[in-house]
């Protein structure tokens, strides 16, 4: 058999194999990311004890800093994660968007901890830091399921870059969902326990998140 | 043509392949070594195929097609750093765990079962998983032996490995109901 027989072979198999597809969009993509994150979000509120001092945290502008950094974090990586699904899609901006998100959420934070009077270790409560950064975890989990569903389903040309989004994307939002609880608002320890979190579950996709989903 | 092809248009399909092939031919001819051009436009056909569901027909075919070409050129320059002789990547195209037996016992036992499975499949698809799986070759070696493109053996160990753990997972299912 030659090597053009060979190739009209393999096209006469892949036209035997055509079926009707349903032609991917993004916007699906993003409306069950945004469906998923409500729900969850709706099933933490509903069903988790809140901080007992939320009225009195919401006065105050670390627990805003907290919860606009971990909301803002996972929307700029889903976004940049569900556009990067796409073969052709340009997501370098959301790329630099994210890393400029998360840089100026750790200044600020780290800066503003410098004044707080406490001792290191009762400011950093390893116990109760070691269970918000696994709540996170857990609280980013289905985020990161559902992304690597999707990633699965499309031709992501840059398999690295969706893993990072993803990562940090599911972890965000999982911060997000879990911060409503938590009753820390010490910036220093929002930064080592949540961006403990963050940052493992960044390195946890980038390095199984690429494996599942080349194609 | 694309758009046809989504919706199932075997006619538009075939001609879009032709046209496909030519230009991914010029493609690779470019940037890759002769002896590898062959496969590499027949990957990325096997990869335009199975991913052709993730184009938009609101926008540009060509961005999208250049995006999956790169991607299985850059795929192949690792692939060829990395692996000298080529051999198949686990995943989707590793023997199902399920026919993997523990034991010479129930190994005489799995390889009559697996010979009955075999048999449930198409020629093409039996013969590349023998070859292969069984009886060790590499993809080129079983290309040769099969008068099969590499490509269409993957293709077909593909398919052949997936109807068979279908098979297995509904003897599982019909078992514990």
């Amino acid at each position: 058999m030659t090597k053009a027989e060979r190739a009209d072979d393999l096209v006469d198999s892949l036209v035997a194999d055509l079926a009707p597809v349903r032609a991917r969009r993004a916007w699906r993509d993003g409306a069950l990311v945004l469906g998923l994150a409500l729900v969850e979000l709706t099933l933490v509120l509903t069903m988790s004890r809140p901080r007992p001092d939320m009225m009195v945290a919401m006065h105050g502008p670390m627990f805003w800093w907290k919860m606009a950094s971990c909301l803002v974090l996972a929307l700029t990586g889903g976004v940049a994660a569900v556009l990067a699904l796409d073969p052709a899609g340009a997501p370098r901006r959301w790329w630099t968007g994210l890393a400029v998100v998360g840089a100026v959420a750790v200044a600020v934070l780290l800066g503003t901890s410098m004044d707080m009077p406490e001792g290191l270790a009762a400011r950093l409560d390893w116990r109760e830091g070691v269970l918000c950064a696994g709540l996170t975890l857990a609280y980013a989990l289905p985020m990161a399921l559902l992304l690597t569903w999707l990633a699965r389903r499309a031709a992501p040309t840059r398999p690295r870059l969706v893993a990072w989004a993803a990562g940090l994307g599911s972890a965000g939002w999982g911060a997000f969902a879990f911060a409503w609880s938590c009753w820390h608002d010490d910036p220093l320890y929002v930064v080592i326990w949540y961006g403990g979190a963050v940052l493992l579950c960044a390195v946890l996709a980038r390095v199984l998140l690429v494996r599942l989903i080349r194609w | 043509m694309m758009v046809a092809a989504q919706a199932g248009d075997r006619t538009a399909y075939r001609q879009l392949l032709d046209q496909l092939r030519d230009w991914l031919t010029r493609y690779y001819r470019r940037r890759l070594p002769a002896d590898s051009l062959d496969d590499a436009v027949q990957d990325a056909l096997v990869a335009i195929h199975s991913k052709r569901h993730t184009y938009d027909s609101g926008r540009p075919f060509g961005p999208w097609l250049a995006a999956i070409a790169r991607y299985k050129w850059i795929d192949r320059l690792r692939t060829m750093r990395a692996r000298p002789t080529e051999m198949l990547p686990e995943g989707d195209h590793a023997v199902p765990d399920a026919l993997v037996t523990a034991d010479a016992g129930s190994a005489v036992l799995s390889a009559n079962v697996l010979a009955g499975l075999l048999a449930t499949l198409r020629p093409a698809q039996a013969d590349a998983i023998r070859l292969v799986k069984l009886d060790g070759l590499s993809i080129e070696e079983a290309s040769a032996a099969s008068g099969q493109s590499p490509a269409l053996v993957k293709v077909n160990i593909h398919r052949g490995l997936a109807k068979l753990m279908r098979l297995v997972e509904g003897f599982g299912e019909n078992d514990e109901g």
